[in-house]
């Protein structure tokens, strides 16, 4: 490993070192997501959406490979909200899992965090090598955080072994910032609630995404990523909040036939078996095949049909803490 | 630390591949998850990666 990167670099008032050229385009783009971090006030307003917006920006400002944003939920534990892609996504949810890595070093001290490669193994025992070996030289968090309010935290990786400079650390501040203040006037506004509220309904709405992804990745033969970047775009198009087009999803609103099926993206080596075509029903057939055993639903205490779904979540949530080896609590 | 929700995440996406391969609600889809852990004896979690990675099927 290159020792270059190990410091911590959280100083602030570097000036912006490197490329000249490339200062000018990074002002727009950073002009253009600030912008975008303080429209939390729409109508139509979709705080994953909104996340997932910060995590993409953020990559291509700050010149990282990766980045992922997590918030507290009402508990005070962290949770995974958006990340820029799925190696990035894994990585986080191995940083949760092991309870260590500066995301939660972020949280917990609110202040930012950097470590190279070395300095992360000193660090983060069995977080570090993990990171290394999907890539990940640098890495860096910075907190969620409205005065003295850590809502969560934004974390930015790199792949080569340059660190991030005061500069950098300091616009990553700023963003993450920002949409913090974003996210707390957007539910102050809506709520008029205690801090935790929204991101609660953030968590749920993320159940519902996660649902739809899987569903579109079984209909249309393609990845649980692809079928992400397909729902993305489509509430994109259609002018619509991401969370309503999951739930539209998962709810069979949506036919599979208005899917753009785009072969490239088709994924025929993950199950060879499934027919192609299979056309997407609006109606679901009556006398589900799940019917025929309904003492072991009431038996495992699962919702019934038209029970909210929250509730769903919350009875996979209790239960799968009792069947999931590692979670450690 | 909650550490449950990095296998959820894993645990409703196989749901809702299940739901689309039975044409059912995301319930019965995430009962017929429970079900098979319950019957195999396996953790739901490990039921869902097989579903995720195309080794498991429910609609056969």
């Amino acid at each position: 490993m290159n020792d270059s990167g190990t410091g911590r670099h959280t100083r602030p008032g570097d000036s912006g070192q490197g490329d000249r050229r490339g200062e000018v385009t990074r002002e727009a783009v950073l002009a253009r997501a600030f912008v975008r971090l303080a429209d939390t006030l729409a109508s139509d307003f979709d705080v994953v959406e909104f996340l997932h917006g910060l995590s993409e920006d953020s990559v291509e400002i700050l010149r990282a490979e990766a980045a992922g944003v997590m918030l507290a939920d009402p508990r005070g534990g962290l949770r995974l909200i958006a990340s820029s892609d799925e190696r990035m996504r894994l990585l986080e949810l191995f940083e949760l899992q092991g309870a260590q890595g500066p995301c939660l070093d972020a949280f917990s001290s609110g202040r930012a965090v950097q470590a190279g490669a070395a300095d992360s193994r000193a660090r983060w025992l069995a977080f570090a090598p993990r990171a290394c070996g999907a890539g990940f030289q640098v890495m860096c968090a910075v907190p969620l955080r409205v005065r003295t309010h850590v809502i969560g935290a934004l974390n930015l990786f790199r792949g080569s072994d340059e660190p991030f400079t005061g500069t950098e650390m300091e616009i990553a501040q700023a963003m993450a910032e920002m949409a913090a203040i974003g996210l707390i006037q957007e539910r102050a506004l809506r709520e008029r609630n205690l801090l935790t509220e929204p991101l609660q309904a953030a968590l749920n709405s993320r159940v519902i995404i996660e649902q739809a992804k899987g569903m579109l990745a079984d209909y249309l033969t393609m990845s649980v990523d692809d079928a992400f970047t397909l729902l993305r775009s489509y509430a994109r198009n259609h002018n619509r909040k991401l969370s309503e087009v999951a739930s539209d999803v998962v709810d069979r609103k949506i036919p599979a036939l208005r899917w753009p099926d785009d072969p490239a993206k088709r994924d025929d080596g993950l199950r060879g078996r499934l027919p192609a075509g299979k056309i997407w029903t609006a109606q679901r057939p009556a006398g589900s095949v799940f019917e025929r055993c309904p003492r072991e639903t009431s038996r495992s205490g699962v919702r019934e049909p038209d029970a909210p779904e929250d509730q769903c979540f919350m009875t996979l949530s209790s239960r799968s803490t009792q069947t999931v080896p590692g979670d450690g609590g | 630390m909650d550490a449950a929700g990095t296998d959820r995440i894993v645990i409703h996406h196989a749901t809702g591949m299940i739901a689309a391969e039975l044409d059912d609600t995301i319930a019965n889809a995430l009962a017929r998850l429970r079900a098979a852990a319950f019957a195999s004896e396996r953790p739901m979690y490990d039921i869902a990666r097989d579903v995720i990675e195309r080794r498991v099927r429910f609609d056969e």
